[in-house]
């Protein structure tokens, strides 16, 4: 019983810091749920009303997010675009929205939402950057362990869909062919190469699809979407696993 | 990359402290980029970053060292000093990264060091913006305390040279801390 009571009390402990609200110098800081890529909570702050109309604003902690990888530029387009799907306002630093106080509660989740989305977005594109650079690599790689001439010049196969699928090489093997796809531990990243995968699967001659990644341990549970349908490296291992992959 | 290491270890000082620049009007954010010396020698990129809000007075203060333009990259942190972060706490990813650090939520004031965040058989950082932070034990009742602490940890020998922000108390409202 005590065992239970200290995980009770954990849960409670855990559940009443997922939000917590603080007042500091004449607004309200609220803590949320949801976590920047730094780990830190997306946060509201909000003003008192003037004339029964409360502002909620991300007070600029997605703008300093972004701001921390140099991509800030990307802030303004990207931050209309969202505010604008989300029902809220954005100017060069912030997303807010301005809303009577009986319409707080939907404000502050818009806001939240939106700051989380637009560092998101940002994020990921710098992501699909990084992909191209590592490709560049892993393409030089692949014409260390395999030999130039296999390497072929097209990175461009259709699956069973008929559906295009840009791929990072293809290297020729005995008879067949193998497709290597970087990916990254964005979520968009793992979920376009494993749908391309399946999608080449279906193939009646189907190419060895292995997944090049950084770092398995970063893909958490979403390894296995990539697993299903291909096989999975990571970029650091030595010429041995890249041969026994097309194997 | 493997020159991040050995920026992050070695003994740095401050070039030259700029002074906190005027807060940008959309979200009271000041800050300051001080360029560092290491073995007297100015850089390049190298800098000292520290940020707060104009408007919230002794508290959610950074210090961080990064790198601007190095290698390609725009911007690379390499070790964060947070400070009552308005934010609230930190939470720790779990499925990568040093195990004993994996999944942990600390406090307002934490540190992102170098070594959680560094992958050293890659000689990479590991992930974007430090996403690994331990918590501080030490305990911290003034800017200048958390400067002071900044400095040793970055080991920036002289950060008496930057100065307390210009921050705007509101004796109607006070403060919360």
């Amino acid at each position: 019983m005590a065992v239970l009571a200290d995980f009770d009390s954990a849960v409670e402990s855990v559940a009443k810091e997922l939000v917590k609200a603080h007042w500091h110098a004449g607004a309200h800081y609220i803590n949320l749920p949801m976590l920047y890529p730094d780990g830190s909570s997306v946060t509201v702050r909000v003003d008192q009303p003037q004339n029964g109309i409360a502002r909620v604003s991300d007070n600029g902690f997605a703008y300093r997010e972004v701001e921390a990888v140099g991509a800030e530029a990307s802030f303004p387009g990207t931050a209309a675009h969202v505010a604008e799907k989300r029902n809220v306002e954005s100017n060069r630093r912030a997303v807010f929205a301005e809303a009577p106080v009986s319409q707080l509660h939907r404000a502050i989740c818009d806001v939240a939402v939106a700051s989380w989305e637009i560092v998101d977005r940002i994020y990921s594109r710098i992501s699909e950057r990084d992909e191209t650079e590592v490709e560049q690599k892993l393409r030089d790689r692949l014409a260390s362990v395999f030999g130039p001439n296999r390497l072929q010049q097209i990175r461009k196969l259709q699956g069973a869909s008929s559906s295009d699928w840009d791929v990072s090489a293809i290297v020729k093997t005995n008879g067949s062919s193998a497709v290597f796809q970087v990916v990254s531990d964005h979520p968009n990243s793992i979920f376009r190469t494993a749908t391309a995968f399946h999608d080449l699967a279906a193939l009646e001659h189907a190419p060895r699809l292995i997944a090049v990644v950084e770092d398995k341990g970063r893909l958490g549970a979403k390894l296995g979407l990539l697993s299903q349908a291909g096989r999975v490296i990571e970029e650091g291992q030595r010429d041995e696993v890249f041969r026994r992959a097309v194997v | 990359m493997g020159a991040l290491k050995a920026l992050t270890e070695r003994n740095k000082s401050i070039s030259y402290f700029p002074g906190w620049s005027e807060p940008e009007p959309e979200s009271s954010y000041t800050w300051f980029n001080a360029p560092l010396d290491v073995a007297g020698v100015t850089e390049a990129g190298l800098v000292l970053h520290g940020g707060c809000l104009a408007n919230a007075p002794d508290c959610n203060v950074s210090f961080e060292i990064a790198v601007i333009g190095m290698g390609g990259h725009r911007r690379i942190s390499l070790a964060r000093l947070c400070w009552r972060s308005l934010r609230g706490g930190h939470t720790n990813p779990r499925t990568h990264g040093p195990e004993v650090l994996r999944g942990l939520r600390v406090g307002p004031t934490h540190y992102h060091s170098f070594t959680a965040n560094w992958i050293a058989a890659e000689r990479r950082m590991r992930g974007r913006n430090l996403p690994f932070a331990e918590d501080v034990n030490e305990v911290l009742e003034t800017f200048e305390a958390a400067r002071d602490l900044a400095g040793a940890l970055l080991r920036i020998s002289n950060i008496g040279v930057v100065m307390r922000p210009e921050w705007e108390y509101d004796l109607f409202h006070g403060s919360a801390r």
